[in-house]
């Protein structure tokens, strides 16, 4: 029954792997799915919530708030829809995590999983990190991306997980004392880590 | 007229059911679909307790809670969680959430996991309100 939150430096490889552990061990993959469940509960698009998602904590997302208040939507609206901005989002990732973890047998990416889970008797907490380049080396391989749009997405990517936990009064998220195993990706193969990852959970 | 139960839960069956338990017991049922309607209920009617549940559109059950627990004048109204997510998951929810920057709060009163038998939400609610 246990429980295994990736985090990592975007383009270190973190879905892949997650990917790759899930489909070893049987086990469910959540990334993806945690938006569907917020929206779901929230009953707002999954656009919706992708988008709160990557403004979070930023000061695009401060503004929108502003703009876009409960009231406006409710207007325009006009019916039992929902509504999510950044304090519900928050509310919403953290007891779906928790109940995501709660049924087991699964790897969580990201999302600030491994505070939420900090001191889950089942979780396993791993950090992947990598250097700026290969990321951004890894990103035009897997995802098919020119050098100037892999190179840019790093960066902003680097950006918003800075603020999703300047949100959440973190800072310590590169800190390997969080964690159980931290992965140099500059130093191993996806098949290498995946293998030192199946050793530590059984 | 019995005690005020607020309900606020968003699906329907579930505020027609707790009604129904809710007045076989001799408590007055007031109902709410959101977080948002159950706030602006809690002001108004003052009800004794309120049976809430945690996933809800708008405001959800968990923003509510919050609010009310942290807030002098409501925090002392018991509520009794009735919700699909498990006790343990709501639980660590609220510590995260405090760990977070947000303010402390109690433990509910009492939490169900949905579905519940009807006798045993109203002796929950009995046992509460005493």
């Amino acid at each position: 029954m246990a429980v295994i939150t990736i985090s990592r430096q975007f383009g270190s490889g973190g879905k892949t792997l997650g990917k790759m552990i899930a489909e070893a061990l049987g086990y469910t993959f959540a990334d993806s799915d945690i938006v569907s469940m917020i929206a779901n509960a929230a009953n707002v698009s999954e656009t919706w919530v992708e988008n709160v998602e990557r403004e979070a904590g930023g000061k695009l997302s401060r503004v929108i708030s502003k703009m876009v208040n409960k009231s406006l939507v409710d207007k325009v609206l006009k019916s039992e829809r929902g509504y999510i901005d950044e304090q519900i989002y928050l509310d919403y990732l953290v007891v779906m995590i928790a109940q995501i973890a709660e049924e087991g047998n699964v790897i969580i990416l990201g999302r600030g999983s491994q505070y939420i889970l900090n001191d889950h008797p089942d979780a396993y907490h791993i950090l992947l990190v990598d250097e700026f380049e290969n990321r951004v080396k890894f990103m035009m391989n897997h995802y098919d991306m020119s050098y100037n749009k892999a190179s840019q997405t790093v960066k902003n990517e680097d950006k918003r997980r800075i603020n999703l936990f300047r949100k959440i009064g973190k800072t310590d998220y590169d800190n390997p004392q969080l964690y159980h195993m931290v992965l140099n990706m500059a130093r191993l193969e996806l098949e290498k880590a995946q293998k030192l990852i199946l050793q530590m959970i059984k | 007229m019995g005690k005020k139960i607020l309900v606020v839960d968003d699906d329907p069956d579930v505020r027609l059911f707790t009604q129904a338990v809710l007045e076989e017991n001799g408590f007055t049922p007031l109902m709410a679909n959101n977080g948002e309607e159950g706030e602006q209920m809690v002001k108004r009617q003052k009800p004794d307790l309120i049976v809430l549940d945690i996933l809800m559109p708008k405001e959800s059950g968990i923003r509510l809670y919050r609010k009310l627990k942290t807030d002098k004048e409501f925090k002392d109204i018991p509520v009794v969680v009735l919700s699909g997510i498990a006790e343990k998951s709501f639980l660590r929810s609220q510590k995260v959430l405090t760990e977070f920057g947000g303010d402390p709060v109690p433990e509910p009163e009492a939490y169900m996991e949905k579905p519940v038998d009807g006798d045993v939400l109203a002796e929950t609610i009995k046992k509460v309100i005493g």
